[in-house]
Order: C-alpha cells, then sequence, then structure tokens
C-alpha cells in the first residue's frame, strides 16, 4: 500500500475511466464499505450478547468487521480518497433503526436475518465485482478480497444456524424472513437502488448488483430451507417498488 | 376518467387485458410455432371474449399504453422468439394473473371457472414450449443470451405495467408486486431447469426490469 501513486482526483481525469473516474461517487462507495463494515460489528456484537453460547464466535466476527473498516480506510487513505460518512449515514439510518430495535427486543434471529443474509447479501453482491476494477486503486485488493472471504465464512455460519434452528420448522422460518423482510429489503434493497448510479460511474454495473443482491438473498434462503419459488416470490415482491423507483428516477433524469 | 366502476366491471376489464394476450399468442403460435397453438387456446379466447369488457373501455384507462406497448414488443417474427416471449414469458405472466384471480375471493363464479380455464390453458402450453426450447439443444450459457435478446425488451416493458395493474385491479386485490413475484419464481425455475445459469438469468432479468 505504500510508494503508489494515488488517485487523480483532477476533474479532466474522470474521462479515463481510471482511477480517477467519478471521484465523488468512489467516496460514496467507500463510506458506506468503511461505516457498513462498522454497523455490521456493531450488529454482531449485539448478536453476541443476546445469545452468550455464540458470543465468542459472533464477538469474533464483529472484530472480522471492524478490521474490514482500518482496511478500506486505509487503502482510501493510499489512494487519496475521502469515504463520505454524511452519505453512509444517511444510508445506514433506516438499517441501524432496525438493528436497535431488534436488539431492544432480544430479537436475535431477526438480527441474523437482517444483517446474516440481508445486509451480507447486498456486501458479497458489490464487493465482487469491484474486484475487477481493484487495481485502479493499488492496495484495495487485498483488502476487498479478504472482506470477500470473510462475509462469506460470516454467512455460512448464519446459514447453518437457520438450518438447525428452524429444522422441521419451515413455515416458522418462513414467517419469520417475511416479516424481516418488509423493511430489510426496503431498506437495504433501497440502498442498492441509490448506488446503482455510483457504481456505473466507477466502472462497475450498478444494475447487475442489484440483480445478484436479488439472487444471493433469495439462494441464502433455499440453502436455509425455504422453497425455492417461495424465496423468490417473497424477494421479487419486495424488489418490485423499488425496481419502480429506480426506473421512475431514470426516466425522469433522462436527457 | 375511467368507466370502470362495479367489481364486475373491473374483472371484464381484465378479461379484455388477457383477451389481446391471448389473441396475439394464437397469432404468432399459428405463424411461428404451430404445435403451441391448440383448442384449449381456441377454447378460452371464445370463454374471454364473452365476458371481456369491450375494447373501447381499455382505451379509457391507464392500461392502453403499457399494454399496447408491450404487445407491440411481444409480437416477434421467428421461431424461437414466438417460443421464448411467448410461450415462456407471457405465458407465465398469464398463469400468474389467472392463478392470482382464481384465489381472489372477490370474483364471481363464472370468473373463477374462467381464471381456472386460462390457468390451465396457459400452463399446458408453457409446458409445451418449454419442451420445445429444450430441444433446440442449446448449453446453458447461449439459451440465457438468447432468451435475454429475445425477450428482454418484453420484460423491460412489463415494469411499466405496474403503475396501471394496481391502479386498475385494486378492487380485485390484485398487486402487480404479488403478480412480479408469482411470475418471477414460476419463470425463473423454468428456466433454470432448461439449463440456464442462475445468476446470469436473475441478473439479466433485473437488468431488464430496471429499465435496460
Amino acid at each position: 500500500m505504500n510508494g503508489i501513486a494515488k488517485a487523480d482526483r483532477s476533474p479532466g481525469a474522470a474521462e479515463d475511466g481510471g482511477a480517477g473516474a467519478g471521484a465523488a461517487s468512489v467516496d460514496k462507495l467507500m463510506g458506506l464499505a468503511v461505516f457498513g463494515e462498522l454497523t455490521a460489528a456493531r450488529t454482531y456484537n449485539h448478536m453476541s450478547k443476546l445469545r452468550p453460547e455464540h458470543g465468542e464466535l459472533l464477538r469474533k466476527f464483529a472484530a472480522m468487521e471492524g478490521a474490514h473498516a482500518s482496511w478500506f480506510m486505509g487503502a482510501s487513505r493510499d489512494n487519496g480518497i475521502n469515504p463520505d460518512r454524511d452519505f453512509a449515514m444517511q444510508e445506514l439510518g433506516y438499517l441501524t433503526d432496525q438493528v436497535n430495535e431488534y436488539s431492544d427486543a432480544a430479537d436475535f434471529d431477526s438480527l441474523a436475518v437482517v444483517q446474516g443474509f440481508i445486509v451480507e447479501s447486498l456486501a458479497i453482491a458489490t464487493y465482487e465485482p469491484f474486484l475487477d476494477i481493484a487495481d485502479r486503486y493499488p492496495g484495495s485488493r487485498v483488502a476487498f478480497e479478504q472482506a470477500l472471504r470473510e462475509e462469506q465464512y460470516h454467512v455460512e455460519w448464519i446459514k447453518r444456524y437457520f438450518r438447525l434452528r428452524f429444522y422441521d420448522a419451515e413455515d416458522e422460518f418462513v414467517a419469520l424472513t417475511e416479516k424481516v423482510n418488509v423493511r430489510g429489503v426496503d431498506c437495504v434493497g433501497g440502498t442498492m437502488m441509490n448506488i446503482a448510479r455510483l457504481l456505473d460511474e466507477v466502472g462497475i454495473s450498478g444494475t447487475d448488483c442489484a440483480g445478484a443482491l436479488m439472487d444471493n438473498y433469495a439462494a441464502l434462503l433455499e440453502e436455509a430451507g425455504i422453497e425455492r419459488k417461495a424465496a423468490t416470490r417473497n424477494v421479487v415482491k419486495l424488489f418490485t417498488p423499488l425496481i419502480k423507483a429506480y426506473r421512475e428516477q431514470s426516466d425522469a433524469t433522462a436527457p | 376518467m375511467t368507466a370502470v366502476v362495479t367489481r364486475a366491471d373491473v374483472a371484464a376489464l381484465l378479461w379484455r387485458v388477457l383477451l389481446q394476450f391471448e389473441a396475439l399468442a394464437e397469432r404468432q403460435y399459428t405463424a411461428y410455432a404451430p404445435d403451441l397453438a391448440g383448442q384449449s387456446k381456441r377454447d378460452l379466447i371464445e370463454a374471454l371474449t364473452t365476458r371481456a369488457a369491450p375494447a373501447r373501455l381499455l382505451e379509457t384507462t391507464q392500461l392502453r399504453d403499457p399494454v399496447s406497448q408491450l404487445l407491440a414488443r411481444a409480437a416477434g417474427d421467428d421461431k424461437v422468439a414466438t417460443l421464448m416471449t411467448q410461450g415462456l414469458v407471457l405465458e407465465q405472466l398469464g398463469a400468474a394473473i389467472y392463478l392470482t384471480a382464481r384465489r381472489s375471493d372477490l370474483l364471481s363464479e363464472q370468473d373463477h371457472a374462467l381464471a381456472g380455464a386460462g390457468y390451465d390453458a396457459a400452463l399446458e402450453v408453457n409446458r409445451r414450449a418449454m419442451d420445445a426450447v429444450g430441444r433446440l439443444g442449446r448449453d446453458g450459457e447461449e439459451l440465457v443470451a438468447d432468451f435475454d435478446r429475445a425477450t428482454g425488451d418484453v420484460i423491460s416493458r412489463l415494469a411499466d405495467l405496474g403503475d396501471a395493474v394496481d391502479a386498475e385491479f385494486a378492487s380485485l386485490d390484485i398487486s402487480f408486486a404479488d403478480l412480479l413475484g408469482e411470475f418471477s419464481a414460476e419463470l425463473i425455475d423454468q428456466c433454470i431447469d432448461l439449463g440456464m445459469p442462475r445468476r446470469r438469468l436473475v441478473v439479466a432479468l433485473t437488468n431488464r426490469l430496471m429499465g435496460l
């Protein structure tokens, strides 16, 4: 990460599609990554207190998320990126409210759905394609590769937790996810739609990421025990108003 | 301003929309995929005609433009486009609509029966379309690319129906989000069974629904 040329943030640099492209967009996206990871750390810490039998592992998850935030901050410093905290806080506010509510209600399972499935699905859907452009931001590839591996590790545990927790109780699991999805998908899916154009500006397809998010989450629900079509039905239904809002905004800003 | 005022009027409007889709399907199948044209569809068209609202009524509603634009893009000119657009996509859309109508407590007995007939006919043709697409012998990557090429325009127009469906069919408890969920679940499942890679398929569908 040392001795590498910083990203060119001069106005003309945006045209070359290289490290300087969409500097403000990069600041926002990296802000969301940094503060999103810190929110994830907080959430896993909440979860560790609600289930002491899993406390050690969940504190380890929290520490990993905190490390991701540090790495991303380091990569930002090395590349002249200023993670946009205000943007991140605006996007994360709705999620934080839900996390606080579930935590106050000692509702571990809802936290697991929100953080372990929905939020992690967003992280994976955006970190994976970022690796295609990571070399424009020297030092970031190592950070995002490791973070991606660790998000997938977290998801793997959450899946196993739910398979055991709701073994032979699929209806209860369906009811849980449907309850959490109403706000969880609205929140995280809404963020996905809000950052889709930012992703486009830095060279990642925002709509591809949205598709990946939907597929990631539906697949996780299926792997945790929900019948495939039921999972797809629920996820698509909840994404429909978000897709509509995205299209309306696209139509409104079209030349 | 719409002249649709009672629940029966709304049901008649629904049948008018479906009649337009079914009539196009029959023309397309006859021209490009005769194996998919059959008596069940012809019987359905006849049944829909007896219960459908006059065409001029559709012209007064919010459905007019999105329906006509979607239909204009569904009139492909070759067998593969017809199999995929009509046989897979629009038959699954029709099935989702008929199923939702069949489940609604707000329709008459005759309308429930019609919805049931429509659902059965849609699934019958859809199964034959699936078999025909399977016989094309294309590998999964080729197939999803062909599918996106053939159907992308129609799927993109599908999203335009949302507001109109919600506005015009709310009194029957039909929502676009529910329809899209049901349609997507069945279509994706079917396309995966045909060998299309799931991620590529879902990303392609999402892109189209988001307007690309």
